[in-house]
């Protein structure tokens, strides 16, 4: 009988033991979660603002090979809206659906808010809104000349979900929000690049002409080098500083382009001093 | 035995439970890891800190030139000055280093009447001549130097020295004399034709034109102008070619010798050809130039390629920057077969 007793008082213990650490895992306080949200998002501002001030708006340029490019939130929220919607499957059989973005640039942040929806497979018709939080960064000018931006996600909010509540109770989103936090890597990784609508040339081109005609030049070429120095986000707008180097021109074997109209040109072109 | 049972069962749970304890705590989440309020203290900060950082560069920004310049547009590109001057410098000096001057056919002509004093006759008639030089194969190199730009709100001013570097060129003289009076029956009737060499004369000319900035598909065009531009170039004989004439002329003695001395003919050659030639260089010679820097009109996002709309909305200079922004949006069934296109498999 003792001995019952003692393995129960064990189990009980036991069982007390294993709830403790539990508790643990339940819902973190929403508003200390949105204070968070909030400190993370100041600090970005005030860096931002930081960097802004010690950069006069007329020293955004500082060096004479830079050029300038300037990108509405507007138009480049609709460059990554036409993206979406995107599905990844994570783990545990659920999906995130994201649908659209909201593209805010302004004190130094080039934020990106994508909103979505998570399901379970086993549950379709039930969804939580999910809210990926992040920015836009890595820009960088790549093989084809193509200047590119990556989303980052630095947070992940899930909200109350639609369809059945019981579905997705405060403790299941704790779940989720554990589990949607430990797949930001894939979910990062399946969010579209951005591409600034802005062509750039590997080089320039210059024809030749003649030697028919009057002046012969022959075609040269010069290689184009081109890197983001620096990106502002402000006013609504993301500025872009490039890099732009330009190599010396040197002369092709192309065929030069001679034209009716350098011949024409020449013939005319002479006249007796009077 | 079943009391060790229970005792090992009941380490066993506490191991269990404190492990699930430490990972709990160790994963417990991000936002039970600080202190609430010293995060209030913190926004309270950082808010302060913000407000005040974000007064200070909106002033600054209404301040600036920069920005106060820059037209509307979705996308703007913004060149500086420093920027134009050296790709348009780069482009002059490297496209038009060495270029090519090949004169067509040029002809000249000079007639006229020879009088001289000749002793007790006094001035007479002592004949006509008939001089024709033509110029051909006149060839020199054009080099253009250092260009200094102006920018303003009316374009681009450019001043640029352009050096004429040393040609040659072979000119066929032509000498025709008729003697009249009382040379006629001494001289008689001379012609003379023979290639005399020369050397297009170095020198350096100072052009000024200017780049006018248009904006084609997408694209900033650079099309230099110098309109009216003409280059003299002058092509100085040979010595040896003109001592040459001088002594086929001088073979004649006596009176005629003295009247073909008075006429001075390589002299006139030398007047008829020194005073240069003017060479128009057409503005279709001057082409222009593409920037580097343009609008996208495509643009693959997700394996697909979306063509997009660019409206450009304003070309700006100003004396540091030139602007050219545009308005950019999605076409109408902008979705094209995917980008990397695979031919579909027949059937």
């Amino acid at each position: 009988m003792n001995a019952r007793a003692g393995v129960a008082r064990a189990c009980v213990a036991g069982l007390s033991l294993l709830v403790l650490p539990l508790l643990g895992c339940s819902s973190a306080d929403p508003v200390a979660r949105e204070r968070m949200v909030e400190r993370d998002q100041l600090r970005r501002e005030v860096a931002g603002f930081q960097a802004l001030a010690a950069l006069e708006a007329n020293t955004l340029i500082d060096q004479p090979h830079q050029v300038l490019v300037s990108v509405t939130d507007t138009l480049l929220r609709s460059l990554i809206d036409v993206a979406f919607p995107v599905s990844v499957t994570i783990r545990d059989g659920l999906t995130v659906t994201l649908s659209s973005a909201q593209v805010t640039f302004r004190a130094n942040v080039a934020r990106v808010d994508i909103r979505g929806e998570v399901r379970r497979s086993t549950v379709p018709r039930v969804a939580a809104a999910v809210t990926l939080r992040g920015a836009l960064d890595r820009f960088s000018v790549d093989s084809t000349h193509t200047l590119r931006a990556n989303i980052s996600v630095d947070d992940i909010k899930l909200d109350t979900p639609s369809g059945t509540p019981a579905v997705f109770d405060p403790l299941v989103i704790t779940v989720l929000q554990r589990v949607l936090e430990g797949s930001l890597p894939e979910l990062t990784a399946s969010l579209p690049t951005v591409t600034v609508p802005i062509r750039l040339d590997k080089a320039m081109q210059l024809p030749g002409f003649g030697p028919d005609g009057f002046l012969s030049v022959a075609p040269s070429r010069a290689a184009m080098t081109v890197e983001a120095a620096r990106i502002i986000a402000f006013q609504d707008r993301l500025w872009i500083v490039l890099s732009v180097d330009l190599d010396a021109f040197a002369a092709t074997t192309t065929a030069p382009e001679a034209t009716a109209a350098t011949t024409a040109a020449a013939a005319a072109a002479l006249e007796r001093q009077p | 035995m079943t009391r060790w049972l229970v005792r090992g069962a009941a380490v066993l749970l506490v191991l269990i439970a404190g492990t699930l304890g430490v990972l709990s705590y160790r994963f417990r989440p991000k936002a039970e890891r600080e202190d609430p309020a010293a995060v209030m203290r913190e926004i309270q900060t950082l808010t302060a800190q913000r407000d005040s950082l974000r007064t200070r560069v909106f002033e600054s920004a209404a301040r600036s030139e920069l920005l106060r310049g820059r037209p509307a547009g979705d996308v703007v590109i913004g060149l500086p000055a420093p920027f134009v001057e050296a790709v348009v410098r780069e482009v002059i000096q490297g496209w038009f280093h060495d270029v090519d001057l090949r004169l067509p056919p040029i002809r000249v002509r000079k007639a006229g009447e020879l009088k001289a004093r000749v002793s007790v006759l006094g001035k007479r008639t002592l004949g006509a001549y008939a001089l024709e030089v033509k110029l051909r194969n006149v060839q020199a190199r054009l080099q253009p130097g250092t260009p200094v730009m102006r920018f303003s709100s009316d374009g681009i001013r450019l001043d640029l020295p352009v050096r004429l570097a040393g040609g040659s060129g072979i000119a066929r003289v032509k000498i025709d004399w008729e003697s009249k009076g009382i040379a006629g029956p001494v001289c008689g009737d001379l012609t003379a034709d023979r290639e005399v060499t020369g050397e297009v004369r170095p020198r350096l000319y100072q052009t000024r034109g200017q780049i006018r900035l248009s904006a084609k598909d997408g694209r900033i065009l650079a099309d230099p102008a110098f309109p009216g531009l003409a280059l003299r170039i002058f092509v100085d004989p040979a010595p040896r070619s003109i001592a040459m004439l001088d002594s086929l002329l001088t073979t004649k003695g006596g009176l005629c010798g003295v009247a073909l001395g008075k006429a001075r003919a390589s002299e006139r050659i030398q007047q008829l050809i020194g005073r240069g030639f003017n060479v128009k260089i057409p503005q279709r010679f001057f082409r222009p130039v593409e920037l580097p820097i343009a609008f996208e009109t495509a643009l693959p996002i997700q394996d697909r390629s979306f063509a997009l709309q660019v409206k450009p909305s304003a070309l700006v200079t100003t004396p540091s920057f030139v602007w050219l922004g545009a308005d950019v949006s999605l076409a109408p069934r902008a979705v094209s077969p995917p980008y990397n296109n695979k031919k579909p498999a027949t059937p």
